[in-house]
């Protein structure tokens, strides 16, 4: 029986109905909280709760500045001037790093799914005969025949998006983790792709069979949902915008042409630019 | 006048429905702000807050300026977090413009730690804007703010606890979506981090989660939220407001009623006194944590028969609550007595009542406020349904007294609270008639016998007539057969 503000309107017409029991029984009542009871303590405790600050020296715990030291890890050339800086660096890019193929992920548990799938041997011989590939949301233990029907679940169950940059293949990836400085604002979160790369994205129907350690598992079949530059449907037919459909690939069309140096290096030593051809423009006027 | 009036754009209101508009904004502004009040969302604020005035045009050079210019990306994070704090017509503009959001998730999922801290600050203040705010986070980012809390990074994981948080606060569709990326699970495992501020953001994460439908406790129950919230059930001078979370999240599962066995035997209830009785010993004004503790506690003393007597093993407890009675805060005292009202409902406890000296401060509330009085009248006719021993302590205490001028109150329920007391009473008491009717008893009901509603109107005729005109019709005999 909740607890009542303000008076309830008498029922003269019908028969007494008695608020509490008569004659009296012990009574316990359970209140919900967002009674109106329990209104006057929620807001003092929301008010004090709101308060909540936090100063900027506080994320820098171990705030001592340090000389500059730089990561021990090999390859990387990060500077850190803080230790909680370093901590932080050091989780998010080398913890969970697969030692065949270099790939960071956020946690172990990415980690794990990824070794085995894609470099233990025993996986394929076992993925052929039941389902397993795992879900990815670590609560979630249903298992899956192909990468694309664990990718369709996520996004349907869970509502992952379809560009979830750790269900990647590979190349794709890397390329984002590198060129995160530089990564373009396109919806799909991806980067310009250098040629030499782009063959490995024909495994859409592709099935492969790479001898390179670092090929993903030939059943594993690429799922990106932005169709490939190279894929084109139908006979071939000559369509607008075929070649970058709308995402540069390397120089804009003015900078491309007969302009020697300058073409390939937008960098410029204002000293040694050849002023030969502004001469004989000159000269013939 | 009204050819010229007629020529203008506006039609003229009327004064009516001027009035009448204004007095709708007014409404309107009032039900925001009450809303506001009660809202579970967080903002993360930064020292550095200043008084700086900032404009829709600044947050939109910001945002253009954040795919463009990504050196600066740094100071424009701290910029446009600072922007979301001060209302949603801020986060609107950053989420209409094109490709903010998905820079501001390449950011967050990126490989600088630094900015991508920043990146999920923002994702944190934009969470406490409306509920579409929040669905555009979910679906840009959902996943990724799932995946960093196993991340194993302290600053990150708890930043992405915030945003979880006061996404969550947003309804029943965000509330659902989160259910669906898997957000439990990981929240569960957080609660055991060694960093106290993660275990305290877990715990407003989770008690938000745990909040509206009544289903949604059962997710936490089942992916086993109980045993590591109550081993968070300790007495912590440096840790109180984890406490304090963690209460939280247990009084919203206990609220429920639906989760009494999990909860008991996890040992919730001894922790729970144990805690309670030492922060109202060494903390009797910290209302904070008090509160939800109080709360747990009432609402699990609903449940089983003996869990109040189980409670009340521990002698500490009833004296705790006599202390917390004498609260400077108006709504610990309300919800003190609604707890003793509830443990009052077992005949043992009463007695311990009684010996630890609380009546006269229960009494003593009767006076107070119309909600607190109520309270008091509850404890008090449960103490006095048990028996004539507990009448006789009562009316010895000057219960009776102080509850007879209760009848002429305005408010309906205390007086039929004092009503069923005063017939309390008199039924196991026969010393009470004296004192009732010395107090003016009798002229309050009669004061009664035409109260509006009809209830009210049939006890107090009740009480009359068993118990007032058989004495007067006795006294009456008694002086017939002395002049006779």
């Amino acid at each position: 029986m909740d607890d009542m503000d303000g008076m309830c309107d008498g029922n003269e017409s019908e028969p007494a109905v008695m608020r509490f029991p008569f004659p009296w029984k012990p009574l316990q009542r359970r209140i919900a909280l967002d009674d109106p009871f329990f209104e006057e303590g929620n807001i003092l405790c929301n008010l004090r709760l709101k308060q909540i600050s936090v100063s900027e020296s506080e994320l820098e715990e171990l705030v001592t500045p340090y000389e500059e030291f730089s990561c021990q890890f090999s390859g990387c050339n990060r500077a850190f001037s803080t230790v909680v800086g370093y901590e932080m660096h050091y989780n998010a890019a080398h913890r969970n790093v697969c030692r065949e193929c270099s790939r960071s992920f956020p946690t172990s548990h990415l980690l794990d799914v990824h070794l085995t799938e894609w470099h233990d041997a025993m996986f394929q011989v076992l993925a052929a005969r039941q389902n397993m590939y795992q879900c990815l949301v670590e609560s979630c233990l249903e298992k899956f025949a192909t990468a694309k029907k664990r990718k369709d679940h996520l996004i349907q169950q869970h509502k992952y998006p379809a560009n979830f940059r750790f269900n990647r293949t590979k190349t794709v990836a890397r390329k984002n983790k590198i060129d995160h400085s530089q990564a373009q604002t396109s919806d799909s979160m991806e980067v310009d792709v250098p040629t030499e790369n782009l063959s490995s994205r024909l495994t859409v129907g592709d099935k492969t069979m790479d001898t390179l350690p670092s090929q993903p598992p030939s059943s594993t079949r690429t799922f990106i949902y932005k169709v490939p530059r190279s894929i084109q449907f139908g006979q071939g037919a000559q369509r607008g915008f075929q070649h970058n459909r709308g995402q540069r690939r390397g120089k804009h069309w003015h900078q491309s042409g007969a302009q020697g140096d300058m073409a390939t290096n937008s960098m410029v030593n204002i000293e040694h630019v050849p002023m030969d051809d502004l001469v004989t423009a000159l000269d013939e006027t | 006048m009204d050819t010229r009036k007629s020529q203008y754009k506006h039609k003229p209101e009327s004064v009516k429905s001027l009035r009448e508009r204004r007095r709708k904004q007014g409404e309107a502004l009032r039900k925001a702000k009450r809303e506001k009040l009660l809202s579970s969302k967080r903002i993360r604020q930064t020292s550095l807050t200043g008084v700086d005035e900032i404009t829709e045009l600044q947050v939109k050079e910001a945002c253009s300026a954040l795919t463009k210019k990504p050196e600066s990306r740094g100071e424009l994070l701290i910029f446009l977090k600072k922007a979301f704090t001060q209302g949603s017509a801020f986060i609107d503009a950053f989420l209409g413009e094109e490709n903010a959001m998905t820079t501001l998730v390449s950011i967050f999922t990126g490989s600088d730690e630094k900015l991508q801290l920043e990146a999920a600050w923002c994702l944190t203040n934009i969470a406490t804007g409306a509920e579409e705010h929040a669905l555009s986070i979910l679906k840009h980012a959902g996943a990724y703010l799932i995946t960093f809390l196993s991340s194993g990074n302290g600053p990150l994981e708890d930043q992405c606890l915030w945003t979880v948080g006061n996404i969550a606060a947003n309804g029943d569709k965000c509330h659902d979506m989160l259910k669906d990326l898997g957000v439990v699970a990981p929240l569960v495992k957080l609660l055991g981090s060694e960093t106290s501020s993660v275990v305290q953001s877990a715990a407003f994460a989770l008690s938000n989660m745990a909040r509206g439908a009544p289903t949604h406790g059962k997710e936490l129950v089942d992916s086993g939220a109980i045993p590591p919230l109550v081993k968070h059930l300790v007495y912590d001078e440096d840790k109180l407001k984890v406490l304090a979370e963690v209460s939280w999240v247990l009084a919203y599962l206990s609220a429920s009623g639906d989760y009494e066995d999990a909860l008991l035997e996890a040992g919730t209830l001894e922790k729970l006194n144990s805690v309670l009785i030492q922060v109202a010993k060494d903390h009797p004004n910290d209302f904070e944590v008090l509160t939800p503790l109080l709360r747990c506690l009432g609402n699990i003393c609903c449940g089983l028969r003996d869990v109040s007597a189980r409670a009340c093993k521990n002698k500490d407890l009833v004296p705790a609550l006599g202390t917390l009675l004498q609260s400077e805060h108006r709504h610990i005292k309300k919800e003190c007595l609604w707890v003793l009202s509830n443990i009052t409902a077992e005949p043992d406890i009463c007695q311990q009542v009684i010996d630890a000296g609380i009546l006269s401060s229960v009494i003593e509330l009767l006076k107070s406020a119309f909600d607190i009085k109520r309270q008091a009248a509850y404890s008090l006719c449960n103490i006095a349904c048990h028996g004539e021993a507990m009448c006789t302590v009562l009316l010895n205490k000057g219960a009776l007294q102080v509850a007879v001028p209760l009848l002429k109150n305005h408010d309906q329920d205390t007086v039929e609270l004092a009503l069923n007391f005063c017939h309390l009473m008199l039924s196991n008491d026969k010393k009470s008639l004296e004192v009732f009717l010395d107090s003016g008893g009798l002229e309050g009901l009669e004061g009664l016998e035409y109260h509006s509603a009809e209830n009210i109107q049939s006890l107090a005729k009740q009480i009359l007539e068993t118990f007032i005109y058989p004495e007067q019709e006795k006294e009456a005999k008694e002086k017939e057969n002395v002049s006779a």
